[in-house]
């Protein structure tokens, strides 16, 4: 696992940045995607595009996940840029106690401006939820064909 | 890491408050500018310019405090006119249509001067 604030890149090729659920580190993961997003040839417009929608998760994941930390994760495969914002539950990954404020977390992942600037921007925006109850705010970017 | 922080500055110019902002708008600094905001329109100024050309970033939670600003100077018969260049605030306004809701315009002296 990445230490706070330091990008890793695990074995398989996913570039992983975890992050304090604090509001001051949005900036950091916006950092990371758009260094990741240049890195693989994408255009300045793709690489603001790729700044709003992590910002608008990442702010979501923040506002909604009390004092789990972040987790930004990036994977280039299949011609695009696949991009997870999950939330861990807890310290270690397992969801926290209280059902309840998991499930309403879950019906309102992200705030409706938020939504619609995601889902404008890129058309696969989606959430998703893991086995382990895990929320993903997940979007990707077509990469420009290598030379 | 990655921490920005926001300027901002007041003045007067042909009547209008004008409020130049500078850096990046988003879950971190918004709270900044709305309290800045809502200074200046609690001192008595309906009329304001929010300069936005130095902002290089701004998400929704920034278009939340401009969306309240306005909506309070409209409250009070005022108006409130963004200032912003062709860019990444501009494409946010527009992919949101809060274009059509704001004037926008190129300069402060245009904004004034309407």
């Amino acid at each position: 696992m990445a230490a706070e604030g330091v990008p890793d890149r695990e074995p398989e090729g996913t570039f992983v940045l975890e992050l304090p659920d604090d509001p001051a580190f949005v900036a950091t993961a916006r950092l990371f995607a758009a260094a990741l997003a240049r890195h693989f040839g994408c255009d300045e417009d793709t690489v603001q595009d790729v700044k709003l929608a992590v910002s608008e998760a990442c702010t979501a994941a923040v506002a909604d996940r009390g004092t789990a930390p972040v987790r930004l994760e990036a994977a280039a495969e299949g011609g695009a840029l696949r991009f997870d914002v999950c939330c861990l539950e807890g310290p270690t990954g397992r969801p926290a106690a209280g059902g309840d404020a998991r499930t309403a977390r879950l019906e309102r992942p992200i705030g409706p401006t938020g939504v619609q600037l995601i889902g404008a921007l890129f058309a696969d925006a989606a959430t998703v939820q893991d086995a382990d109850g895990t929320a993903r705010i997940r979007f990707s970017v077509p990469l420009p064909e290598l030379r | 890491m990655g921490r920005i922080d926001l300027s901002i500055a007041s003045r007067t110019e042909g009547g209008w408050s004008v409020v130049d902002v500078g850096g990046e708008i988003d879950v971190f600094t918004a709270p900044k500018l709305r309290e800045h905001l809502v200074g200046v329109i609690e001192g008595g100024s309906s009329h304001l310019v929010v300069d936005l050309l130095d902002v290089s970033f701004m998400d929704s939670t920034g278009l939340g405090v401009l969306v309240g600003a306005l909506r309070r100077v409209r409250e009070t018969g005022g108006e409130l006119v963004l200032v912003c260049a062709e860019g990444a605030v501009r494409r946010v306004l527009g992919i949101t249509g809060l274009d059509q809701l704001f004037p926008v315009r190129s300069s402060v002296a245009e904004a004034i001067s309407a």
